[in-house]
């Protein structure tokens, strides 16, 4: 969206109707085929696979935990000093920090590493006095709904804010940001895993690395499928999955052309309509979700909505990889000079960013596509196998939830080709 | 629970999502060839008229010739070219098209959108 040009400084092409149409057949002939015939028992119910004591000892000792919360505060402490102190200019790195290395960086930090993020989390480390520099290998007891409203009001700043890229508006963001997370951590402890957005989202996403944990905290490479699936959900997390689903859906939406030409003229009230839009988009994501799962008798939504996170991260990287690829280099460049006082400290202020991808329109086309409907298959996978714990393994009683996922990736090809 | 090797039945999805890449990129091939110079002229009036998209063949040497109306400053987003442009003097801004993708070309004095770069 136009506010936020400064950062996102350059779009993809729109998919060529050709990708759209054959990724839309394989998603309808991958999703049937799972359902009426690949998948008629549930295969990933519980978490298995070989422990790696050895590599446990060396993640978890003392050393590495506390080097990587040194580098934690260090980035974090830059970038907020940046913020802080340094000068109203798209080129401060703290812009790129928070919209591109944490934003978008986060999901394939998190596919990569695992359960990384709650490890270099500041507030953690700032709380470590109250034990929250140590969070135990559990998923989090309680709701997400904190977390999910905290996402909300995260792409409310970044997709319609006025303002969303200049450090005043960044600077009041921050600070509520920051108090939201630390007094309610200081009232309660489970309380930075359920209400800090990015906390909550990269332990979401690490649930698709092929990083998890056995009963007994032990380390084991796993199948990121059977990691997904064998998630016993916290609550919220279907409301959190369509915020971030809608966000992107909203994000889509506004740039299309019919969406420029319609809100165009409308001056202050272009806000308010796009802030009902996005909350539209959140709600419609929801809602049919809801539908979808109906049919399911001895289900929570919940239960079944890991299924949303490949989706979710399917069109993260889709959807946002060029700009990580990009911007993430011009921010690391940045912070070079991160208060704008014409410094050197990593010797990279000149430094021009890698463009080589952009020679290769039709491999970024045909990878955003590959992401999106591998994203829709592990997806469809994933909430199959959690249905049929419960259900039968019939086709009528799965066709509404089937449905649904294949109206959320075909939509989500659509938006990216109309662009 | 068997693990460990790949199931048949992921095999057949990782194949089936191999074909359509395949399919696709043969679908998809064919793009324009690296084209040889291109001039777009581009007449800045006041209020600025809506942005006018721009195809440009990627790799393409380009040349931008700006008149604005007061001084005002141009800035190419993505590739980050800024340059000055004097009240009412044809301004020649030049870039190599290497990046794929839309780009915006406006004013950093009004910050007006004046023209919308589709580099494919």
């Amino acid at each position: 969206m136009i506010l936020l040009h400064g950062i996102a400084s350059r779009h993809d092409l729109p998919l060529p109707f050709g990708l759209v149409v054959a990724a839309g057949a394989a998603v309808l002939v991958i999703t049937f085929w799972v359902a009426l015939f690949a998948w008629r028992s549930p295969r990933y119910r519980e978490e298995e696979s070989t422990e790696l004591p050895r590599l446990t000892r060396l993640v978890d000792s003392r050393g590495s935990g506390a080097t990587l919360r040194a580098v934690g505060l260090a980035v974090w402490g830059l970038a907020g000093a940046a913020l802080w102190f340094g000068v109203d200019r798209i080129d401060n790195p703290a812009v790129g920090f928070v919209y591109v290395w944490l934003w978008v960086g986060l999901v394939p930090a998190a596919l990569l590493f695992g359960q990384v993020h709650r490890r270099t989390n500041p507030v953690r480390t700032m709380l470590w006095f109250r034990g929250a520099a140590s969070p135990s290998h559990d998923e989090p007891t309680g709701s997400l709904l904190p977390a999910a409203g905290a996402l909300a009001v995260f792409l409310f700043l970044e997709l319609v804010q006025p303002g969303g890229a200049t450090l005043p508006v960044l600077r009041w963001y921050a600070a509520a940001w920051l108090a939201w997370v630390v007094v309610g951590a200081l009232v309660t402890p489970t309380w930075i895993a359920r209400a800090d957005p990015f906390e909550a989202f990269a332990t979401a996403v690490a649930r698709m690395s092929p990083w998890a944990r056995s009963p007994r905290g032990l380390l084991m490479w796993t199948d990121p499928m059977r990691n997904l699936a064998a998630w016993r959900a916290p609550r919220g997390l279907t409301v959190m999955a369509s915020v971030l689903l809608g966000g992107t859906l909203f994000d889509a939406l506004t740039n299309t052309s019919w969406w420029v030409r319609a809100t165009q003229a409308m001056g202050d009230g272009r806000t308010l309509l796009a802030a009902v839009a996005l909350l539209g988009c959140m709600a419609l994501v929801l809602g049919l979700f809801r539908l979808g799962t109906l049919s399911y008798r001895g289900l929570t939504m919940d239960a079944l909505a890991p299924g949303l996170v490949p989706l979710v991260v399917g069109y993260a990287l889709a959807h946002y990889g060029t700009m990580l690829y990009l911007e993430g280099q011009r921010t690391l460049f940045r912070f070079s000079d991160p208060l704008g006082r014409g410094w050197n400290l990593f010797g990279m202020i000149e430094a021009a960013p890698d463009t080589t991808l952009f020679a290769f329109p039709t491999l970024v086309a045909v990878s955003q596509v590959v992401l999106i409907v591998a994203g829709h298959a592990l997806g469809v996978l994933v909430t199959h196998d959690i249905a049929l714990r419960t259900a039968p393994s019939g086709a009528k009683v799965h066709l509404p939830l089937l449905a649904v996922m294949v109206v959320f990736t075909v939509g989500g090809l659509l938006l990216m080709f109309g662009g | 629970m068997p693990r460990g090797n790949v199931d048949p039945a992921m095999k057949k999805i990782v194949f089936s999502l191999l074909f359509l890449v395949l399919a696709a990129s043969l679908a998809a091939c064919g793009s324009p060839a690296p084209g040889g110079p291109q001039t777009i002229t581009l007449v800045v009036t006041d209020p600025p008229a809506p942005a006018e998209k721009v195809d440009i063949a990627l790799g393409a040497e380009v040349t931008i010739i700006i008149t604005t109306p007061t001084d005002d400053a141009a800035h190419l987003h993505g590739y980050e070219v800024e340059m000055d442009i004097p009240a009412g003097v044809p301004t020649e801004l030049t870039f190599t098209a290497t990046m794929s993708g839309s780009y915006e070309l406006e004013s950093h004095v009004t910050d007006a959108v004046w023209l919308n770069l589709v580099v494919s």
